[in-house]
């Protein structure tokens, strides 16, 4: 027999790829439903789900971006270091050392090309009417799935620890100075105090919670670095694998209900 | 997949079925048949639905299965035509439904599926059979190997009629197993007890129970532990510079200056000049009053002129361009015992407040 045939009769190979390759229906959906990275997709989809200049096919573009931002973010975790020491020349050095250069270019430029991407996925929903009930749970977790992106490329702003980076930063923590009851220099904070103990200080608003210290410096930077590589990658995560099974079980993307 | 003498494929049991349902006996050749085909079984399939409308899907299964198990994998002969879809079945069953009149609606023809099949079943189920539990029984999907269906036997206990080619009739009278009496109805309170929510059941699970204590612990574990991250994101511990610090006598700093060199390491100028009529030196916060970016001094055109958006300050503080809404902050400063000037970040004077006129926010020389 040919050597094709000969490993995929192999007991290694059936070990791994349960099924032969799809050749009829039933085959197709036994496959499916038995392996463990294709069951999350549909066995099969309408062919007008994918038309093109109805979907645009933003929220897959969008996926498509966060990994390669979580693929190229891992991989540049390799080379920074979140010090005051390091963290701006492991940047430069990203690019003037390692291969080729371009690792932090691609993370950067996916990061703005996943927000066009994103705004552009939730224009296109609105614009066919796909927020309309029994999708308006799906709506607000891709609002959701939007702020969060957002505060991906807030965090990850500061990273590289250049001038652009610490004063945008600052720029934008200050606004969390003047929250509404959360902010000590805010309106309303007073009503957080408990008898005569204030809850709310410049030690202890939501400005310092974010930055946890009380200007932008080495405590920020570890902080969002973690909030940025781990945590709202975290929740990125479920919330993404919500969405998607949401719109599996409203019909169908793009599909009349 | 097949075993070609045991077990037959779920298109060839499919495909017996159909034929027994609409051959009343005779049944196809499936394509995979390896027996040539044997003498027809005879119309009294125990459950086998030959004169009636087939059930469910699991009945022909089951009874396809029995029928095959028994019979070495013979094929009931067939009629020769090919295998019919489910609504040739169940237009053939409307035929005989309509000809034969099951009663469960009275001798209407009964045109839907649920009809068809709920009246094929009544007529089977006729008998009686075993104790029924009407409520407890149908609600339990493990129970119906078990616990009669509605009318119909314990599907166990069809299997083995098939198997013993017994009768519909013969298998209702518990040829298996002794028959069970029938129970009186059983009445609701007891029914209620036993298998119902009261209130009583309630608050039992909602207090009592260990489930209860579980949930409560569980519970009260997260919500204590989500206060505690929330106080644990928030450091104890600052590394900063120190808020009080010494900057040498007064006389290191001239008329009209504006010492630059503590900006960089505590964030203040200290500026010697005078302001309403008399000569005094304060320390002036390097913060912006716009969003908080750090000013330059401009010795040349006497302003401090914020990078960010263009703010612009005059050597008292004051603003007077750009987007600044208000004055540079003072900070505490104060002539030590020593002859020294200490200045302390940890209090601020804001001029819109008044607080300039506050002595603890400059020095008169």
């Amino acid at each position: 027999m040919s050597i094709g045939e000969y490993i995929r009769e192999s007991q290694i190979w059936k070990s791994i790829f349960r099924h032969p390759a799809p050749y009829d229906r039933r085959n197709r959906i036994v496959v499916m439903l038995t392996n463990f990275f294709l069951h999350l997709h549909p066995v099969s989809i309408k062919q007008q789900g994918i038309a093109l200049s109805y979907t645009w096919c933003m929220g897959g573009i969008t996926f498509f971006l966060f990994l390669v931002e979580t693929i190229t973010g891992v991989l540049l975790m390799f080379y920074y270091r979140p010090t005051l020491e390091w963290a701006f020349r492991d940047i430069l050095s990203l690019r003037d050392v390692q291969t080729l250069g371009i690792m932090r270019e691609i993370h950067r430029w996916g990061a703005h090309a996943m927000v066009i991407t994103v705004w552009l996925h939730m224009y296109r929903v609105f614009l066919t009417g796909s927020y309309k009930p029994p999708r308006e749970f799906n709506w607000v977790v891709g609002v959701i799935l939007l702020v969060l992106t957002l505060l991906l490329s807030f965090t990850g702003y500061l990273l590289p620890w250049d001038q652009l980076a610490i004063w945008a930063i600052t720029v934008g923590s200050n606004m969390a100075k003047a929250t509404p009851f959360l902010g000590a220099e805010g309106p309303g904070y007073q009503l957080l105090n408990v008898g005569n103990y204030p809850l709310i200080t410049p030690i202890s608003d939501a400005r310092f919670l974010l930055l946890g210290a009380r200007n932008v410096g080495e405590e920020t930077l570890n902080r969002f670095y973690i909030l940025h590589c781990v945590a709202i990658p975290l929740v990125v995560a479920t919330l993404i694998a919500i969405h998607f099974w949401r719109v599996r079980k409203d019909g169908g993307i793009s599909q009349p209900l | 997949m097949a075993d070609e003498k045991k077990k037959l494929s779920t298109a060839d049991i499919l495909a017996q079925a159909r034929a027994q349902a609409t051959g009343g006996g005779d049944g196809d050749t499936p394509p995979e048949a390896p027996e040539a085909p044997a003498t027809p079984e005879t119309p009294a399939e125990p459950v086998a639905p030959s004169a009636t409308a087939p059930k469910s899907t699991s009945d022909i299964l089951a009874a396809a299965r029995a029928q095959a198990s028994s019979k070495e994998a013979d094929k009931p002969a067939a009629g020769g035509e090919k295998p019919k879809g489910t609504s040739d079945i169940l237009a053939a069953a409307r035929a005989q439904a309509s000809g034969g009149g099951p009663a469960a609606s009275g001798g209407a023809a009964p045109k839907s599926t649920s009809d068809i099949l709920a009246a094929a079943r009544a007529q089977s189920g006729k008998g009686g059979g075993s104790a029924e539990s009407a409520a407890p029984a149908g609600k339990k999907p493990a129970a119906k190997a078990a616990v009669p269906v509605g009318d119909l036997p314990p599907v166990k206990d069809m299997v083995e009629a098939m198997k013993s080619g017994k009768t519909t009739e013969e298998v209702k009278s518990g040829p298996v197993r002794p028959k069970i009496p029938t129970k009186p109805p059983k009445s609701p309170k007891p029914a209620a007890k036993a298998k119902e929510e009261t209130r009583r059941n309630f608050l039992v699970a909602l207090l009592v129970s260990p489930f209860a204590l579980a949930w409560m612990l569980l519970t009260l574990t997260g919500g204590g532990f989500v206060l505690y991250v929330a106080r644990f994101m928030m450091p104890n511990v600052l590394v900063e510079p120190p808020s009080k610090f010494k900057i040498g006598p007064p006389t290191d700093y001239g008329m009209g200056t504006v010492a630059t060199k503590w900006k960089s390491q505590f964030g203040v100028w200290v500026v010697h000049t005078e302001y309403n009529g008399r000569k005094m030196i304060y320390a002036l916060a390097s913060v912006c009053t716009h969003l908080g970016c750090t000013p330059n001094w401009l010795g040349g055109e006497q302003k401090f002129k914020c990078p960010c958006h263009g703010s612009g300050f005059y050597i008292t503080g004051i603003n007077f361009e750009g987007p600044a809404p208000r004055p540079l902050e003072r900070v505490g400063i104060a002539l030590g015992s020593d002859g020294m000037l200490e200045v302390d970040k940890s209090v601020k004077f804001q001029e819109e407040l008044g607080q300039w006129n506050d002595a603890a926010s400059f020095v008169e020389v």
